[in-house]
């Protein structure tokens, strides 16, 4: 069984400059591979996105990217909701980020678990599948 | 709702835009120059004046020149120039100058205090304010750099920091090297920033720089 919700947050400036912090990076050219590993960190604005190891793969012609993946301890925030899992992955063209392995999203006072949380941008909304339960925090 | 419906469509955007910061990588990567067989064949002209010297007589105004396979011609120039021996296994530079211009039309300018080539090991280093400039904005710094010519490696001696027009990078130690397992028509290069990694990236910049 399933549960999807809509989510809410501040309105998010994608101009706004872009941190990534980490231990170290490592650039493939011919994987065309990007791996930042060791406490890795993407900030902008209130959206961040932690984990042990954050690695992006960009198309052939280097000014896309076709997809970014976490591993490790993964956090994300978009200011309002927080969301953590042990791996998520971000489809860039589906605009999908799916979080999966011990997935709790926490939004206001209400905390969901479930094996999957997929996160669709484009229509702001979220599913959770597998063993989804709501944990009611009380106020 | 649309405020919430605009919300994460500028994930996507800021996914997008994000991330061909990576093409700032990209862009650093040049400094592996070309490919590594082309450096291990790379002509080093060494002028016959400098081959038969006394050791420690010095030469004013020395500059190397050639091309490589890959077609980037480059200049390697210096105040002075002090071969150990007349047939010298290694030259010490003072304020050496490197000058490449790519066959691909792109120039990079690099200085620095001081800098030896040592011809027996294939090797090269630049000390003391080592900057390298490339033409289309890129400005890097740092206090040294190793140069392993058979291998086509290069490594820092210490921090760096990169600053581009559409973002910037600063680290403990950064490595550049060819990664031979992969086959040689791919760019084999791979670049290590490590010792702390710190990456920022300007995304309104993205659409003005070229």
């Amino acid at each position: 069984q399933g549960a999807s919700l809509s989510l809410s947050s501040t309105p998010h400036d994608a101009s706004q400059p872009v941190e990534v912090t980490a231990d170290s990076l490592t650039v493939d050219q011919a994987s065309r591979t990007a791996v930042f590993s060791g406490s890795a960190r993407v900030g902008q604005g209130a959206m961040r996105l932690g984990a042990d190891q954050i690695q992006v793969t960009y198309s052939d012609t280097a000014s896309e990217i076709s997809k970014v993946s976490a591993t490790g301890s993964v956090v994300f925030t978009n200011g309002a909701e927080n969301a953590e899992a042990d791996r998520a992955n971000y489809d860039v063209a589906k605009g999908l980020l799916i979080m999966q392995g011990n997935v709790l999203l926490l939004q206001g006072g209400n905390a969901f678990s479930a094996d999957t949380l997929e996160l669709d941008v484009l229509n702001n909304s979220a599913n959770l599948t597998g063993n989804v339960k709501t944990v009611l925090v009380p106020k | 709702m649309t405020a919430r419906r605009d919300t994460y469509s500028t994930v996507v955007k800021w996914t997008k835009r994000i991330l061909p910061l990576f093409a700032l990588l990209l862009l650093i990567s040049i400094f592996t120059l070309t490919k590594g067989d082309a450096l291990r064949n790379g002509t080093l002209f060494v002028p016959p004046e400098v081959l038969n010297l006394a050791t420690g007589q010095k030469i004013t105004n020395p500059h190397f020149s050639g091309v490589t396979d890959a077609g980037d011609a480059y200049l390697v120039a210096a105040d002075a120039a002090l071969p150990d021996a007349p047939k010298p296994s290694r030259i010490d530079l003072e304020n050496p100058r490197l000058e490449i211009n790519t066959h691909k039309g792109l120039t990079l300018n690099s200085t620095a205090q001081s800098g030896a080539l040592n011809i027996k090991s294939h090797s090269a280093n630049l000390r003391g304010d080592v900057i390298l400039e490339t033409s289309n904005g890129y400005l890097a710094q740092g206090q040294g750099i190793e140069f392993n010519l058979k291998t086509g490696s290069a490594t820092s001696a210490g921090k760096v920091q990169v600053e581009g027009p559409i973002g910037s990078i600063t680290a403990g130690q950064f490595s550049v090297f060819q990664n031979t397992s992969t086959d040689a028509r791919r760019n084999q290069g791979v670049l290590k920033f490590s010792q702390g990694v710190r990456l920022i990236y300007l995304p309104s910049e993205r659409k003005s720089a070229k």
